[in-house]
């Protein structure tokens, strides 16, 4: 349902631009901080998708993702786990953020991570330290 | 549409250009590093002439000069009709001309250590946002990350990315899993973070961040940090 927090244990896919990316491939913290009309950042929930296996999982992440993103090399796909994350946000900063079910009518996995807007950049520098994977998004 | 109105569209159409074009050439010969305030008040205040508001000062005439020999040109394709609109034509260099005349001097700068590798970084990541975006970087941001660079022309070269807005966010890394961002916003204003390992407890990192000027901001965290000893070249 709408609102509903993500398990601890489950992990969320994030579409990373361009223009986060740096010189050396690794993702900036522009990527984990909100556009001026923005509440929260987009995420794919990917064990809801129900794959087989974690390649799958990844396939369909980058499909949805090019159904509405211009994607180009070097932008990059990246996973986090849910708990680790809320976790290390918390543990490090004091600030607590949620990550929150948002289901639209063509993607049903979509999702949100909230109340980053706290601090945007101490919360973005502390989100990126959880990155578990990066995969090229193309 | 009557001719006399579509030779005025012309008209405004060709002093553009030549604005833009001027702006990325031109050496206007200031000796002040605040060229670019006088260069957009020069602009502003050569609009209001040409409005019939105000004429132009002897400070304004100067500059226009320093445009060259072509400041005839300028005067000459000045329109002087209703579809001129000084605030477009303000607008429009602010968007297009300024963060092109910025990067320019950022580029030729002797001070600034890294000055070209910096502009080649931001033309590529301005690039990357035109085609993606259809949108431009923050030109007020790349002024405050202008003005940070001739306050300390002799940091390292810094990660250079960018944030959903379009505005210049930097981030230096050392060794020991310390790390110094600066999020440059409109207004010579920053975000800044710093992470560094704790003096007596190594194992645990000690944590800043707050909002600044490009004035202080390194002054700020060296004197909490040190960071200069390993953001500076």
């Amino acid at each position: 349902m709408k609102d509903d927090a993500l398990p601890y244990g489950d992990h969320v896919a994030r579409f990373c631009k361009r223009k986060y990316i740096t010189e050396s491939g690794n993702v900036g913290p522009g990527a984990f901080m909100l556009k001026k009309d923005e509440s929260y950042l987009s995420v794919q929930w990917i064990e809801i998708l129900g794959k087989q296996n974690h390649q799958e999982e990844i396939d369909e992440v980058k499909e949805i993702f090019s159904r509405h993103l211009k994607i180009r090399p070097p932008a990059k796909i990246v996973v986090l786990n849910v708990g680790k994350t809320c976790d290390h946000v918390m543990r490090k900063s004091a600030y607590i953020i949620r990550v929150l079910h948002q289901p639209e009518q063509f993607d049903g996995a979509h999702s949100g991570i909230f109340d980053t807007h706290q601090d945007h950049e101490k919360i973005a520098e502390l989100i990126k330290q959880t990155i578990l994977e990066m995969h090229p998004a193309t | 549409m009557a001719t006399s109105a579509l030779r005025d569209i012309e008209r405004i159409k060709q002093f553009e250009k030549f604005l833009l074009a001027t702006t990325k050439t031109a050496d206007y010969n200031l000796s002040s590093e605040k060229q670019i305030d006088l260069f957009r008040q020069s602009i502003e205040e050569g609009a209001r002439a040409q409005s019939g508001h105000i004429g132009f000062d002897e400070k304004s005439m100067t500059i226009w000069a320093n445009l060259g020999s072509t400041s005839a040109t300028a005067v000459e394709l000045f329109p002087t009709t209703p579809f001129f609109r000084p605030e477009n034509l303000l607008e429009n260099w602010k968007n297009e001309g300024e963060p092109g005349y910025i990067l320019g001097r950022i580029e030729d700068s002797l001070e600034i250590i890294h000055g070209k590798r910096i502009a080649h970084r931001i033309r590529v990541l301005r690039q990357i946002v035109r085609e993606d975006d259809g949108d431009d970087i923050s030109p007020d941001s790349l002024r405050s990350f202008y003005e940070f660079l001739i306050l300390h022309p002799e940091v390292s070269y810094p990660e250079i990315t960018l944030t959903p807005d379009g505005n210049i966010y930097v981030c230096w890394n050392n060794f020991d899993r310390a790390l110094f961002s600066i999020h440059f916003l409109p207004e010579l204003r920053v975000r800044y973070v710093v992470f560094v390992p704790d003096r007596k407890r190594p194992n645990l990192m000690d944590m800043m961040s707050g909002t600044s000027s490009v004035d202080t901001v390194l002054e700020i965290v060296d004197r909490a940090y040190g960071v200069t000893r390993w953001v500076r070249e």
